[in-house]
Protein backbone atom coordinates (compact mmCIF):
# COMPACT_ATOMS: atom_id res chain seq x y z
CA UNK A 1 0.00 0.00 0.00
CA UNK A 2 1.08 3.46 -0.66
CA UNK A 3 1.60 5.53 2.41
CA UNK A 4 -0.39 8.34 1.42
CA UNK A 5 -3.16 6.15 0.82
CA UNK A 6 -4.35 6.64 4.31
CA UNK A 7 -3.97 10.23 4.81
CA UNK A 8 -6.15 10.42 1.30
CA UNK A 9 -8.89 7.96 3.19
CA UNK A 10 -8.63 10.13 5.99
CA UNK A 11 -9.79 12.70 4.14
CA UNK A 12 -12.23 11.55 2.31
CA UNK A 13 -13.92 10.85 5.88
CA UNK A 14 -12.89 14.04 7.20
CA UNK A 15 -14.67 15.94 3.99
CA UNK A 16 -17.95 13.08 4.00
CA UNK A 17 -18.20 14.32 7.90
CA UNK A 18 -18.19 18.08 6.88
CA UNK A 19 -20.42 17.75 4.53
CA UNK A 20 -23.16 16.04 6.79
CA UNK A 21 -22.57 18.69 9.50
CA UNK A 22 -22.88 21.56 6.78
CA UNK A 23 -26.55 19.80 5.51
CA UNK A 24 -27.42 19.64 9.34
CA UNK A 25 -26.46 22.70 11.05
CA UNK A 26 -26.81 25.19 7.95
CA UNK A 27 -30.10 24.58 6.17
CA UNK A 28 -29.59 27.34 3.92
CA UNK A 29 -25.93 26.47 2.97
CA UNK A 30 -25.87 23.10 1.24
CA UNK A 31 -24.64 24.06 -1.53
CA UNK A 32 -21.95 23.63 0.52
CA UNK A 33 -22.32 20.24 1.23
CA UNK A 34 -22.48 19.16 -2.24
CA UNK A 35 -18.52 20.94 -2.61
CA UNK A 36 -17.60 18.89 0.80
CA UNK A 37 -19.08 15.98 -1.11
CA UNK A 38 -16.92 16.58 -4.58
CA UNK A 39 -13.88 17.08 -2.39
CA UNK A 40 -14.86 14.02 -0.50
CA UNK A 41 -14.96 12.25 -4.08
CA UNK A 42 -11.89 13.77 -5.05
CA UNK A 43 -9.65 12.33 -1.69
CA UNK A 44 -11.17 9.30 -2.15
CA UNK A 45 -10.19 8.92 -5.96
CA UNK A 46 -6.65 10.11 -5.02
CA UNK A 47 -6.13 7.13 -2.13
CA UNK A 48 -7.14 4.81 -4.75
CA UNK A 49 -5.34 6.64 -7.84
CA UNK A 50 -2.22 6.43 -5.47
CA UNK A 51 -1.39 3.17 -5.70
CA UNK A 52 -1.57 2.72 -9.31
CA UNK A 53 1.51 1.53 -10.55
CA UNK A 54 0.50 2.44 -14.19
CA UNK A 55 -0.55 5.96 -13.77
CA UNK A 56 1.64 8.73 -12.25
CA UNK A 57 0.03 12.24 -11.30
CA UNK A 58 0.17 14.32 -8.14
CA UNK A 59 -2.82 14.35 -6.10
CA UNK A 60 -1.81 17.26 -4.21
CA UNK A 61 -1.90 19.50 -7.53
CA UNK A 62 -5.03 21.45 -7.58
CA UNK A 63 -5.51 20.91 -11.50
CA UNK A 64 -8.29 18.30 -11.68
CA UNK A 65 -7.37 17.69 -15.29
CA UNK A 66 -4.24 15.16 -14.27
CA UNK A 67 -6.37 13.21 -12.10
CA UNK A 68 -9.22 13.17 -14.58
CA UNK A 69 -6.50 11.85 -17.40
CA UNK A 70 -5.31 9.16 -14.39
CA UNK A 71 -9.18 8.80 -14.22
CA UNK A 72 -9.24 7.49 -17.73
CA UNK A 73 -7.10 4.72 -17.10
CA UNK A 74 -8.76 3.08 -14.97
CA UNK A 75 -11.21 0.50 -17.27
CA UNK A 76 -12.40 -0.57 -13.56
CA UNK A 77 -13.73 2.95 -12.70
CA UNK A 78 -15.34 3.56 -16.21
CA UNK A 79 -18.73 3.05 -14.40
CA UNK A 80 -18.90 6.14 -12.18
CA UNK A 81 -17.20 8.36 -14.54
CA UNK A 82 -20.11 10.14 -15.46
CA UNK A 83 -21.53 10.28 -11.85
CA UNK A 84 -17.82 11.93 -10.59
CA UNK A 85 -17.84 14.26 -13.65
CA UNK A 86 -21.49 15.13 -13.07
CA UNK A 87 -20.29 16.51 -9.02
CA UNK A 88 -17.63 17.76 -10.23
CA UNK A 89 -19.85 20.06 -12.35
CA UNK A 90 -22.55 20.56 -9.69
CA UNK A 91 -19.51 21.51 -7.48
CA UNK A 92 -17.48 24.07 -9.72
CA UNK A 93 -21.52 25.61 -10.42
CA UNK A 94 -22.38 26.37 -6.87
CA UNK A 95 -18.64 27.87 -6.27
CA UNK A 96 -18.42 29.61 -9.07
CA UNK A 97 -22.01 30.57 -10.81
CA UNK A 98 -22.96 33.56 -8.38
CA UNK A 99 -26.70 33.67 -9.79
CA UNK A 100 -26.74 29.81 -9.74
CA UNK A 101 -29.91 28.56 -7.85
CA UNK A 102 -28.89 25.55 -5.55
CA UNK A 103 -32.25 23.49 -4.33
CA UNK A 104 -33.11 20.47 -2.72
CA UNK A 105 -33.14 18.69 -6.14
CA UNK A 106 -29.26 19.06 -6.62
CA UNK A 107 -28.48 18.30 -2.72
CA UNK A 108 -30.11 14.82 -3.35
CA UNK A 109 -28.69 14.37 -6.46
CA UNK A 110 -25.18 15.50 -5.41
CA UNK A 111 -25.84 12.63 -2.64
CA UNK A 112 -26.90 9.64 -5.36
CA UNK A 113 -23.53 10.44 -7.58
CA UNK A 114 -21.60 10.66 -4.79
CA UNK A 115 -22.68 7.42 -3.03
CA UNK A 116 -22.49 5.94 -5.97
CA UNK A 117 -18.49 6.53 -6.48
CA UNK A 118 -18.03 5.52 -3.28
CA UNK A 119 -19.65 2.14 -3.43
CA UNK A 120 -17.24 1.59 -6.37
CA UNK A 121 -14.09 2.89 -4.78
CA UNK A 122 -14.15 2.46 -1.22
CA UNK A 123 -14.40 -1.10 -1.56
CA UNK A 124 -11.08 -1.07 -3.24
CA UNK A 125 -9.28 0.94 -1.21
CA UNK A 126 -10.08 -0.58 2.07
CA UNK A 127 -9.37 -3.96 0.64
CA UNK A 128 -5.95 -2.61 -0.51
CA UNK A 129 -5.55 -1.14 3.52
CA UNK A 130 -6.55 -3.98 4.95
CA UNK A 131 -3.92 -6.15 2.67
CA UNK A 132 -1.25 -4.43 4.29
CA UNK B 1 -65.50 66.79 -78.74
CA UNK B 2 -62.36 67.92 -76.79
CA UNK B 3 -64.05 66.19 -73.73
CA UNK B 4 -64.33 62.70 -75.62
CA UNK B 5 -60.75 63.48 -76.77
CA UNK B 6 -59.45 63.62 -73.46
CA UNK B 7 -60.99 60.94 -71.57
CA UNK B 8 -59.80 58.30 -75.07
CA UNK B 9 -56.29 59.61 -74.31
CA UNK B 10 -56.71 58.56 -70.53
CA UNK B 11 -58.48 55.56 -71.36
CA UNK B 12 -55.34 54.92 -73.50
CA UNK B 13 -53.18 55.65 -71.09
CA UNK B 14 -54.74 53.82 -68.44
CA UNK B 15 -54.61 50.55 -69.93
CA UNK B 16 -51.12 50.85 -71.14
CA UNK B 17 -49.54 51.66 -68.25
CA UNK B 18 -51.44 50.94 -65.20
CA UNK B 19 -51.00 46.89 -65.95
CA UNK B 20 -47.23 47.56 -65.84
CA UNK B 21 -46.78 49.57 -62.89
CA UNK B 22 -49.12 47.03 -61.27
CA UNK B 23 -47.17 43.83 -62.73
CA UNK B 24 -43.90 45.99 -61.39
CA UNK B 25 -44.89 46.50 -57.96
CA UNK B 26 -46.16 42.81 -57.49
CA UNK B 27 -43.39 41.51 -58.88
CA UNK B 28 -41.02 43.37 -56.59
CA UNK B 29 -43.05 42.35 -53.97
CA UNK B 30 -42.77 39.13 -55.00
CA UNK B 31 -39.36 39.30 -55.41
CA UNK B 32 -38.75 40.82 -51.81
CA UNK B 33 -41.16 37.75 -50.24
CA UNK B 34 -39.24 35.44 -52.14
CA UNK B 35 -35.42 36.80 -51.29
CA UNK B 36 -37.37 37.02 -47.51
CA UNK B 37 -38.09 33.46 -47.69
CA UNK B 38 -34.81 32.19 -49.06
CA UNK B 39 -33.13 34.13 -46.90
CA UNK B 40 -34.65 32.54 -43.73
CA UNK B 41 -34.71 29.08 -45.32
CA UNK B 42 -30.99 29.37 -46.38
CA UNK B 43 -30.50 30.19 -42.39
CA UNK B 44 -32.39 27.57 -40.87
CA UNK B 45 -30.73 25.42 -43.11
CA UNK B 46 -27.45 26.68 -42.05
CA UNK B 47 -25.88 23.87 -40.20
CA UNK B 48 -24.51 24.97 -36.52
CA UNK B 49 -20.59 25.28 -38.07
CA UNK B 50 -21.53 27.85 -40.48
CA UNK B 51 -23.55 29.70 -37.57
CA UNK B 52 -21.11 32.04 -36.14
CA UNK B 53 -19.54 33.22 -39.24
CA UNK B 54 -19.17 36.90 -38.26
CA UNK B 55 -16.19 39.11 -38.20
CA UNK B 56 -15.95 39.56 -34.63
CA UNK B 57 -16.18 35.83 -33.97
CA UNK B 58 -13.86 35.07 -36.25
CA UNK B 59 -11.32 37.38 -34.51
CA UNK B 60 -12.57 35.54 -31.38
CA UNK B 61 -11.42 32.42 -33.51
CA UNK B 62 -8.20 33.30 -33.97
CA UNK B 63 -7.66 34.13 -30.89
CA UNK B 64 -8.76 31.10 -29.17
CA UNK B 65 -6.39 28.96 -32.32
CA UNK B 66 -3.65 31.28 -31.36
CA UNK B 67 -3.63 30.46 -27.90
CA UNK B 68 -4.02 26.54 -28.97
CA UNK B 69 -0.57 26.94 -31.09
CA UNK B 70 1.38 28.65 -28.34
CA UNK B 71 0.83 25.31 -26.54
CA UNK B 72 0.75 23.05 -29.50
CA UNK B 73 3.36 24.65 -31.84
CA UNK B 74 0.67 24.03 -34.67
CA UNK B 75 -2.23 25.15 -35.95
CA UNK B 76 -5.05 22.91 -34.65
CA UNK B 77 -6.91 20.97 -36.96
CA UNK B 78 -9.31 17.79 -37.27
CA UNK B 79 -7.78 14.60 -38.12
CA UNK B 80 -10.41 12.16 -38.11
CA UNK B 81 -12.22 14.05 -41.33
CA UNK B 82 -9.70 13.86 -43.63
CA UNK B 83 -10.66 17.62 -44.05
CA UNK B 84 -7.75 20.40 -43.72
CA UNK B 85 -10.09 23.02 -42.87
CA UNK B 86 -11.84 21.32 -39.96
CA UNK B 87 -10.82 23.77 -36.50
CA UNK B 88 -11.37 21.88 -33.20
CA UNK B 89 -14.34 24.65 -32.85
CA UNK B 90 -15.95 23.01 -35.63
CA UNK B 91 -15.40 19.50 -33.98
CA UNK B 92 -17.19 21.11 -31.08
CA UNK B 93 -19.90 22.26 -32.95
CA UNK B 94 -20.60 19.02 -34.80
CA UNK B 95 -19.98 16.77 -31.97
CA UNK B 96 -21.56 18.34 -29.06
CA UNK B 97 -24.74 19.58 -31.26
CA UNK B 98 -25.65 16.19 -31.28
CA UNK B 99 -26.48 15.78 -27.89
CA UNK B 100 -29.83 17.75 -27.88
CA UNK B 101 -30.12 19.22 -23.75
CA UNK B 102 -26.65 21.21 -25.28
CA UNK B 103 -28.13 24.49 -25.48
CA UNK B 104 -24.90 26.29 -26.44
CA UNK B 105 -21.18 25.56 -26.28
CA UNK B 106 -18.62 28.24 -25.10
CA UNK B 107 -14.59 28.07 -24.60
CA UNK B 108 -11.91 30.18 -23.36
CA UNK B 109 -7.72 29.10 -22.96
CA UNK B 110 -6.35 29.52 -20.06
CA UNK B 111 -2.43 30.36 -19.21
CA UNK B 112 -1.22 26.41 -19.65
CA UNK B 113 -2.78 26.59 -23.31
CA UNK B 114 -6.09 24.32 -21.73
CA UNK B 115 -8.89 24.53 -23.83
CA UNK B 116 -12.12 24.82 -21.46
CA UNK B 117 -15.12 23.92 -22.59
CA UNK B 118 -18.79 24.80 -21.58
CA UNK B 119 -21.72 23.06 -22.42
CA UNK B 120 -24.64 24.64 -21.21
CA UNK B 121 -27.88 22.95 -20.32
CA UNK B 122 -31.24 23.93 -18.80
CA UNK B 123 -30.32 21.66 -16.34
CA UNK B 124 -28.30 19.30 -14.92
CA UNK B 125 -30.08 15.86 -16.41
CA UNK B 126 -29.64 12.46 -18.26
CA UNK B 127 -27.37 13.10 -20.79
CA UNK B 128 -23.86 13.01 -19.21
CA UNK B 129 -22.90 9.52 -21.15
CA UNK B 130 -24.36 11.03 -24.50
CA UNK B 131 -22.13 14.48 -23.79
CA UNK B 132 -19.21 12.32 -23.03
CA UNK B 133 -19.28 10.16 -26.01
CA UNK B 134 -19.61 13.46 -27.99
CA UNK B 135 -16.19 14.69 -25.87
CA UNK B 136 -14.43 11.95 -26.06
CA UNK B 137 -14.61 12.02 -30.26
CA UNK B 138 -13.73 16.10 -29.72
CA UNK B 139 -10.35 14.65 -27.91
CA UNK B 140 -10.08 12.10 -30.87
CA UNK B 141 -10.89 14.78 -33.52
CA UNK B 142 -8.04 16.83 -32.02
CA UNK B 143 -5.77 14.95 -30.04
CA UNK B 144 -3.01 17.65 -30.44
CA UNK B 145 -5.29 19.84 -27.10
CA UNK B 146 -5.41 19.43 -23.96
CA UNK B 147 -9.31 20.01 -22.99
CA UNK B 148 -11.15 20.26 -20.16
CA UNK B 149 -14.89 19.73 -20.57
CA UNK B 150 -17.19 21.28 -18.03
CA UNK B 151 -21.57 21.27 -18.04
CA UNK B 152 -23.39 24.62 -16.54
CA UNK B 153 -26.90 24.85 -16.03
CA UNK B 154 -28.11 28.21 -17.44
CA UNK B 155 -31.83 27.71 -15.48
CA UNK B 156 -33.59 29.80 -17.52
CA UNK B 157 -31.13 32.64 -17.88
CA UNK B 158 -29.35 33.80 -20.89
CA UNK B 159 -26.76 30.72 -21.51
CA UNK B 160 -23.37 33.30 -21.35
CA UNK B 161 -24.57 34.41 -17.83
CA UNK B 162 -23.90 30.36 -17.19
CA UNK B 163 -20.14 30.52 -18.03
CA UNK B 164 -17.13 32.89 -17.50
CA UNK B 165 -17.26 36.02 -18.53
CA UNK B 166 -14.42 36.00 -21.25
CA UNK B 167 -15.40 32.26 -22.69
CA UNK B 168 -16.54 32.73 -26.33
CA UNK B 169 -19.75 31.34 -27.85
CA UNK B 170 -19.17 28.33 -30.19
CA UNK B 171 -22.46 27.37 -31.10
CA UNK B 172 -25.88 29.14 -29.82
CA UNK B 173 -29.13 26.97 -30.66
Amino acid sequence: MNARTAIYFSRYLHNLGLSKRIESTLATDTDWASVALFYSAVHLMNSYLVNKANISFDPNDSNHQARWQAFKNCPELNSMREKYRELKDLSEQVRYDASFVFNATHLALAKTLFTKCESLVAPKVKKIMSAT
Amino acid sequence: MYNQWVRSIVFVVFCNFLPKVLRKHYSAEALMTSSRHAKAASVAKTPPSRAFAKKSQLADRVEIEVAAKKMTGKLVQSSSEGNSTNTFEESLRDRLAKVTEVEAVYVNSDEQGTVHVYSVVQEYGQFYKRLMRQEQRVEQDCPEIAFDFHVRARQNRPSYLAVPFDAKPIFIR
